[in-house]
């Protein structure tokens, strides 16, 4: 492969052809030639989280990630969440919650989130392993208690039913 | 937006070593990209050629046995690192401190060898591969070399990689005792590690070793000597403290990074000790 080869990306469960160039990244490919937009640009080196998306169901920064790369994986964004406008249960908690304000980092929380939502688990989630798993998504608004609290309702929520439930 | 470059993804090591000689002295390689793209996206680096690492098994993978000794692909991440069974049975310490480096997103995708070749004077992985004894392996135009990580890691960021050069795996040697892993940063993810320190004791040998011991990792020598001998704790501790060369720079002073080499080497010879 080698640079402006027409690439094929899978994002959300749909093969986009793409036009990057070999020093674009999957963020700038995400953003600017796809218009996902959900996914949001912040600190381009890997520290604030804000653009976290799912790379073969694993939460990556997008930004540090070349779009060449990322041809073969199954890519998940912010917009591969939600049914239409049917919120996910985790969605809906953060709009009940009021855990977010300016919502910048809140795709990237809720990429973070979900996928630890879904790993497969034999004892209930703790706050610390909430807050271990939010170390890499930097919000500057809320100070994170009432987003910790949104994700442990669901945790609690998705054990009340058995567990299984999508997040 | 990167500064444009060149973009390959050959699918040997033969071809990515053509690749570099040819790109010379501005290729990259590129791995899990981790430690690349921020450099370049700060214009800390300039590359005109970015080669990607192939994901030859060979470099994926994590084999070997307790008896054998370990064998890390270059191209592990620190997740798989943290998940390898092989590891996590008889030598906890590296996933113990893979668990600790960046934020759990970043370390999807940093590898191993981007943790060596970067060089860094407190990178984690050098700091306990020198005191689990770990080799490396290389594959260069004249072959396939092997050498130990101590000799590898040279001072001030550099790496002993000559042109055309890849670093493919690292070895640890079969567990010989007991090992633990003691850094200390402001925050506690994704911030600068100001001081770390990696110790194993097999019966009267021990190894202490600290990041930044001057513009590399380092041996503490007489603190080794210390508790070797009349395995006094404390008094190793301060030998540290006192023997250790750290920077001495806007995010700590000389002598608060001394004191925090001898209150973490304090710290890892009791867990040490205590696990024994």
């Amino acid at each position: 492969m080698s640079d402006d080869a027409p690439l094929t990306l899978t994002i959300n469960g749909t093969a986009h052809l793409c036009h990057a160039a070999g020093h674009h990244t999957l963020l700038d490919v995400l953003r600017n030639e796809l218009g996902l937009t959900g996914t949001n640009e912040g600190c381009r080196t890997g520290e604030c989280g804000a653009c976290t998306i799912w790379l073969d169901g694993q939460p990556a920064p997008a930004c540090l990630v070349l779009a060449q790369r990322a041809a073969g994986r199954a890519i998940t964004t912010v917009e591969g969440l939600a049914h239409g406008s049917q919120l996910t249960p985790l969605q809906a908690a953060f709009v009940s919650h009021g855990a977010l304000q300016c919502g910048f980092c809140t795709p990237g929380m809720l990429m973070t989130a979900t996928a630890l939502l879904s790993a497969p688990r034999t004892t209930p989630l703790t706050e610390a392993e909430v807050r271990a798993a939010l170390t890499g998504n930097l919000c500057r608004c809320t100070g994170y208690v009432k987003i910790v609290a949104a994700i442990l309702a669901v945790a609690v929520e998705t054990a009340d039913s058995g567990g299984g439930r999508p997040v | 937006m990167l500064t444009p470059f060149h973009y390959c993804a050959p699918h040997t090591l033969a071809e990515v070593s053509d690749q570099l000689l040819q790109a010379a002295p501005h290729g990259r390689m590129v791995a899990g990209g981790t430690d690349l793209l921020p450099n370049l996206e700060r214009r800390r680096v300039l590359a005109q050629t970015v080669i990607a690492l192939p994901p030859l098994a060979e470099l994926r993978s994590v084999s070997g046995s307790l008896q054998a000794g370990l064998r890390l692909g270059a191209l592990v991440t620190l997740v798989e690192l943290t998940q390898a069974p092989l590891v996590g049975a008889h030598w906890p310490v590296l996933a113990q401190a893979a668990t600790l480096m960046a934020t759990p997103a970043v370390r999807s995708l940093a590898t191993i060898g981007g943790n060596l070749c970067g060089g860094l004077p407190l990178a984690d992985l050098v700091v306990v591969g020198l005191a689990l004894d770990a080799d490396v392996e290389i594959y260069g135009p004249a072959g396939t070399r092997r050498q130990p990580l101590s000799q590898f890691i040279a001072p001030w960021g550099v790496v002993q990689l000559a042109p055309g050069e890849i670093l493919t795996a690292v070895y640890v040697p079969p567990v010989a005792g007991l090992a633990a892993y003691q850094r200390f940063s402001v925050r506690a993810a994704a911030d600068v590690v100001l001081a770390n320190v990696a110790v194993r004791r097999a019966g009267a040998e021990v190894r202490i070793v600290a990041g930044g011991h001057g513009p590399r990792p380092g041996r503490l020598w007489a603190a080794e000597a210390v508790v070797a001998g009349d395995g006094d704790i404390e008094a190793a501790a301060a030998s540290a403290a006192e023997w250790a060369c750290p920077a001495d720079d806007a995010r700590a002073s000389r002598a608060y990074r001394q004191a925090l080499v001898g209150v973490l080497v304090g710290r890892a010879l009791r867990a040490v000790q205590e696990a024994a």
